[in-house]
């Protein structure tokens, strides 16, 4: 039976983090000795969640004369699924206790298929950005996700949280009920941006894909490492350090930057011939290849999951620091959806 | 990483919230709440108890096909 990916994590009465990654089979090993253009074709079927993500970077690593036409497919397919992903997060995860909050989940979970349709067609790739952004508008932010991301400062921020419910809003103000702001803050190193040549030598150290770390450290990687310069997020990390406020609102403006990135073209997908590299809704994902003759002879992918939930990365760190918090068990819950890891998870406090 | 395993939706509550799955033979309940016209005998692909997408019994077989290839490359 093949093994989906899971972590288990304990939490004992000391004190104490103790991760288990089971990270179930590993498909690298399927598309060495294949066909470039064959392993294109496969890994969309194999992923449920990040697929476009994975056939991005692998073209990157693996094509030698991508297109500028497939490039922009690739970008617009990625951000299409990064922003799906967020919103999954926020359907499933950020639960509102006595409010019934319901989001049509239809036009989540078509939004990458409508892309896919759209792509080619500048008119068509638009409207696809202006449904999101209307959605976004009605039923996270409450205004436009452009308003969203002009807010400056923590009065702002505020004054925002205060207005009309949604549901964000409604999931942020019970954090805050809760007291919750700096749960699980640590002071976290976030993942810089590597050059093609060093992530290259790094894909081929052993278990590197399994335990990566840079400079002997594990390092972060995700929304929170993407936004923390943003003024709102950098001055709730100011106020509440690295912790789950500052990672619920760093998802936010990650989400709300989607629909412009769509009509600008920023591309999240980058790297040289061997390595590609993808933001993802989850952080930063890797794929290094070698190819001889025309075949893959090597193959790793790297998925932000092994960072942020490395045995002593980011989500153990502030684990570790809900020692003598009331509602331990809540809290550990509501800190590792935030960090969100790309695989399901367990929770056991004793 | 999470990947994209077909299971076939064997029954169906009359709320339609709830489907059980058939997994490798091991049945399971998931949500529902992401997905409209899900019928018995279609496939979907899971993730922690959601099921995401609905895909073709083509579809599904090819997966499943993959998967085992990488069962046993794994093993």
């Amino acid at each position: 039976m093949i093994a989906e990916g899971r972590i288990v994590i304990d939490l004992s009465r000391n004190g104490d983090v103790r991760l288990t990654s089971n990270r179930g089979a590993d498909v690298a090993r399927l598309l060495v000795g294949r066909d470039p253009r064959e392993a294109l074709d496969l890994l969309p079927r194999l992923f449920s969640l990040c697929g476009h993500a994975h056939v991005a970077a692998a073209r990157v690593a693996v094509q030698e004369d991508v297109t500028e036409a497939e490039a922009h497919a690739d970008t617009s397919r990625v951000l299409a699924e990064t922003a799906r992903e967020h919103l999954l997060r926020i359907l499933t995860g950020w639960r509102v206790e006595g409010a019934g909050f319901e989001l049509p989940s239809p036009p989540v979970m078509g939004l990458v298929k409508n892309m896919q349709a759209a792509v080619g067609d500048p008119a068509e790739e638009r409207q696809v950005s202006a449904l999101l952004a209307g959605y976004l508008e009605t039923h996270v932010f409450g205004i436009s996700p452009a308003a969203f991301l002009k807010l400056r400062d923590l009065a702002e921020f505020t004054n925002w949280l205060d207005g009309g419910p949604t549901l964000a809003k409604a999931y942020l103000c019970q954090i805050v009920a809760h007291g919750w702001q700096g749960l699980g803050a640590v002071s976290t190193q976030f993942l810089p941006a590597l050059s093609g040549a060093q992530l290259q030598a790094l894909m081929a150290e052993p278990s590197f894909t399994l335990r990566p770390e840079w400079h002997g450290q594990p390092h972060e990687t995700g929304p929170l490492a993407r936004q923390s310069r943003h003024p709102v997020v950098a001055a709730l990390l100011e106020l509440h350090g690295a912790g789950l406020m500052s990672r619920l609102v760093a998802r936010l403006v990650d989400l709300a930057k989607i629909p412009t990135q769509m009509t600008t073209g920023e591309s999240p997908v980058r790297g040289q011939p061997g390595v590609g590299v993808v933001e993802t809704a989850r952080g930063r994902l890797v794929h290094a290849a070698r190819q001889e003759h025309g075949q893959l002879k090597d193959y790793q992918i790297l998925a932000p999951t092994e960072w942020n939930f490395h045995p002593e990365g980011v989500a153990v760190q502030a684990l570790a620091g809900l020692h003598a918090v009331t509602g331990r068990a809540e809290g550990a819950q509501a800190l590792i959806e935030a960090i969100d890891p790309c695989v399901a998870f367990e929770v056991r406090a004793a | 990483m999470c990947l994209a395993i077909p299971a076939e939706v064997v029954a169906i509550t009359d709320d339609k919230q709830t489907a059980t799955v058939s997994l490798e033979g091991v049945r399971k309940d998931i949500s529902l709440a992401l997905l409209t016209d899900v019928e018995p005998g279609d496939f979907v692909l899971i993730h922690v108890g959601y099921a995401l997408n609905k895909i073709s019994p083509d579809e599904a077989a090819r997966t499943l096909a993959l998967m085992a290839e990488l069962e046993e490359v794994s093993s």
